[in-house]
């Protein structure tokens, strides 16, 4: 996605110039705090530069933009596009930097943090999808909701006005995206996705808990787990040898 | 909500937010203070919302699984007593809600002598347990233990979606111990195509679960569930209750029927994997692929009666996967039959509570005619092929 990259890159670097010059306008020539005079053409600006008004103007220009620029995406679909980029520069540049190889006598207990700190963040991207999937029936009825009150204020139908019959006709539309949503494949798929990378993380983090476990007098799940198939194996055993006694 | 909302990026959630208020309070953004009072007065005050009130004695145990045996409430009224085998999936006090909506009372008032299973709370070290240690061990010793405490040959065996599917699997292979068999919203054809669940089953990496899990978290099934519908499950429901606080009866039922969709015990792992690998992804049951303990399970080797009910509004397991195991089993005495409403519904909705325990007795009573005790050598008496003698047997 070029263009929202480029959007970024051109509303920080003004962003970045309006600061410098806010510096500037805040300093006399001489290095010393600008007073009386000086301070004028601060107060006449609306939106100081530096100022919080100022970045808060610059971000409301970022998503007008980058709701422009996208096609098919309007500002509700911002959130989507930022987490995009979000995910994107995580595996571009964060889990590369999470791959450099561990060395030494501790490089496998590096190697294990290290894991866990990625597929931690590979959890919490998935899960970002997947959550961006089923805000979408959300943003649908809201958007049939305000279409059809558009439409009852034209034709003036007073029943709409009415608080339940507004909640029945959202509720059954959300009912209806959200059984679409659920029946198709990108779906799924995403929930697979979630729920693997779900399993890694969770895997990784154990690995993780027992080196620092490994110190204490505390069984761990994968010692328990050992004695459980034991178990398990010895009791069917037991139970086979019955029968044949019987 | 009557002034449109400009769009921006947290707006639906807002709108969402503003019609569940604008709903409550009548567009008056606050709840009167008398309603306020009188829920409050509701919530925190004694409520009764206790479940699975009916009395029982645990006669047998084996692990953490036991078999209730129900204090009947009337004179017998048949010859053979009822095993009713639950879903490994949340817990069997579902047939027992409360007095009134219990298929359990229905059952003991009529006079039917009922044991039901109860798989318990699997821990870590059932992990691996399989599904041929549920129906060859524990199934199979419970179905012995009580054919010996009664000194029969056969008992009714009745079983609930998932634990439907084991009744099944018993009943194909132990055909001779089984006098009636009902199923009731039992999953035995898995590639339907029309449920969603089937999908998501498909796509599901089960071992890799089961190897971070352990055993597949009751509590992940359940946001499964509650994903399948979430604009009914996670929204809808819940206004409903704050519309209603001030109504008892309301509050007590909701709180019931939350206590026991959220008991949910884990699945043990190996036999998930299984259930979700067999049956889901293979769905062996229906074409008689499926091996249990070495042994083939031929739907055909059911011979005795069957009644199958199911659910026509029933979307986790939809009448396609019910209603098609029948006619592939060897009975001649059996019957489908689709009641209009829900999965639960069948069981906890006022209305059926005349039709579903009602029919089900009346059912095993006609084919509840002659006794069949054990032989006097120990041996178990055959099943009696009933095929061909009943009147009014229906096919569908």
């Amino acid at each position: 996605m070029p263009a929202v990259a480029e959007i970024f890159g051109e509303a920080l670097k003004s962003y970045v110039e309006s600061l410098e010059k806010s510096v500037s306008f805040t300093r006399s020539p001489d290095g010393g705090e600008s007073e009386g005079e000086g301070a004028s053409p601060k107060k006449s600006m609306p939106h100081p530069p530096g100022s919080l008004l100022s970045f808060q103007k610059l971000c409301s220009d970022i998503a007008n933009q980058l709701s422009a620029a996208v096609p098919g995406v309007g500002l509700s679909g911002l959130s989507r596009v930022t987490a995009n980029i979000l995910i994107d520069s995580f595996k571009e540049e964060y889990q590369k930097c999470l791959n450099v190889p561990a060395l030494g006598l501790t490089r496998f207990y590096q190697e294990r943090m290290n894991k866990t700190l990625e597929t931690c963040s590979s959890f919490q991207s998935s899960l970002t999808e997947f959550f961006q999937l089923l805000a979408i029936p959300l943003e649908r009825a809201s958007d049939a909701l305000q279409e059809e009150m558009g439409k009852a204020v034209q034709e003036v139908q007073d029943s709409l006005h009415d608080h339940e019959t507004l909640y029945r006709f959202w509720i059954e539309k959300l009912e209806e995206y959200y059984l679409s949503l659920l029946k198709s494949q990108q779906y799924t798929e995403a929930l697979a996705k979630t729920l693997s990378s779900l399993c890694e993380y969770r895997k990784a983090r154990e690995k993780f808990l027992l080196d620092l476990l490994q110190d204490w007098p505390i069984a761990t799940t994968k010692e328990m787990d050992e004695i459980g198939r034991d178990l398990y194996l010895l009791k069917k055993r037991v139970r086979e040898l019955e029968k044949k006694v019987r | 909500m009557k002034k449109a909302i400009d769009a921006d990026i947290a707006a639906p959630f807002r709108i969402a937010v503003s019609i569940i208020i604008d709903k409550l309070t009548g567009g008056e953004m606050t709840m009167p203070l008398s309603y306020l009072g009188e829920a409050r007065k509701i919530l925190t005050g004694p409520l009764h919302t206790e479940i699975a009130t009916t009395p029982y004695d645990v006669v047998y145990q084996e692990d953490r699984v036991k078999l209730k045996h129900y204090r009947r409430q009337a004179e017998a009224a048949l010859s053979t007593p009822l095993l009713v085998i639950y879903a490994q999936i949340n817990r069997e006090t579902m047939l027992d809600l409360q007095p009134g909506r219990s298929v359990l009372n229905t059952f003991l008032e009529s006079g039917l002598d009922v044991y039901m299973i109860d798989w318990g709370y699997p821990t870590r070290k059932d992990r691996y347990l399989t599904i041929e240690d549920h129906i060859d061990g524990y199934m199979n010793n419970i179905v012995d233990f009580i054919l010996e405490r009664h000194g029969l040959a056969q008992l009714n065996l009745m079983g609930i979606c998932q634990g439907g599917t084991f009744c099944v699997i018993y009943a194909a292979l132990q055909p001779e111990k089984i006098k009636n068999l009902i199923t009731t919203v039992t999953p035995t054809n898995f590639d339907t195509g029309v449920n969603v669940l089937n999908d998501w089953a498909r796509l599901l990496d089960q071992d890799k679960l089961i190897e971070t899990y352990g055993n597949f978290p009751g509590d992940l099934m359940n946001l499964g569930f509650l994903l399948l519908n979430p604009a009914r499950l996670i929204i809808d429901k819940y206004v409903s209750l704050l519309g209603n606080l001030t109504d008892r009866d309301f509050v007590e039922n909701f709180v019931r029927m939350e206590r026991w969709i959220f008991d949910s015990p884990d699945f043990p792992g190996e036999a998930f994997k299984e259930f979700i690998q067999y049956f889901y992804k293979e769905n062996r049951l229906i074409r008689n692929e499926l091996d249990v303990g070495g042994r083939r399970v031929h739907l055909k080797n059911i011979t005795m009666p069957v009644l199958n009910i199911y659910a026509k509004q029933d979307h986790l397991v939809p009448p396609e996967m019910c209603d098609r195991y029948i006619h592939e089993t060897g009975s001649v005495d059996k019957e489908n039959l689709c009641l209009d409403t829900g999965h639960i519904g069948i069981y906890v909705s006022s209305k059926m509570q005349s039709e579903f325990g009602p029919k089900i007795v009346r059912w095993l009573a006609a084919r509840d005619d002659v006794r069949s005790p054990r032989q006097k050598n120990g041996k178990k008496q055959q099943a009696r092929r009933v095929a061909g003698t009943r009147k009014g047997r229906r096919y569908h």
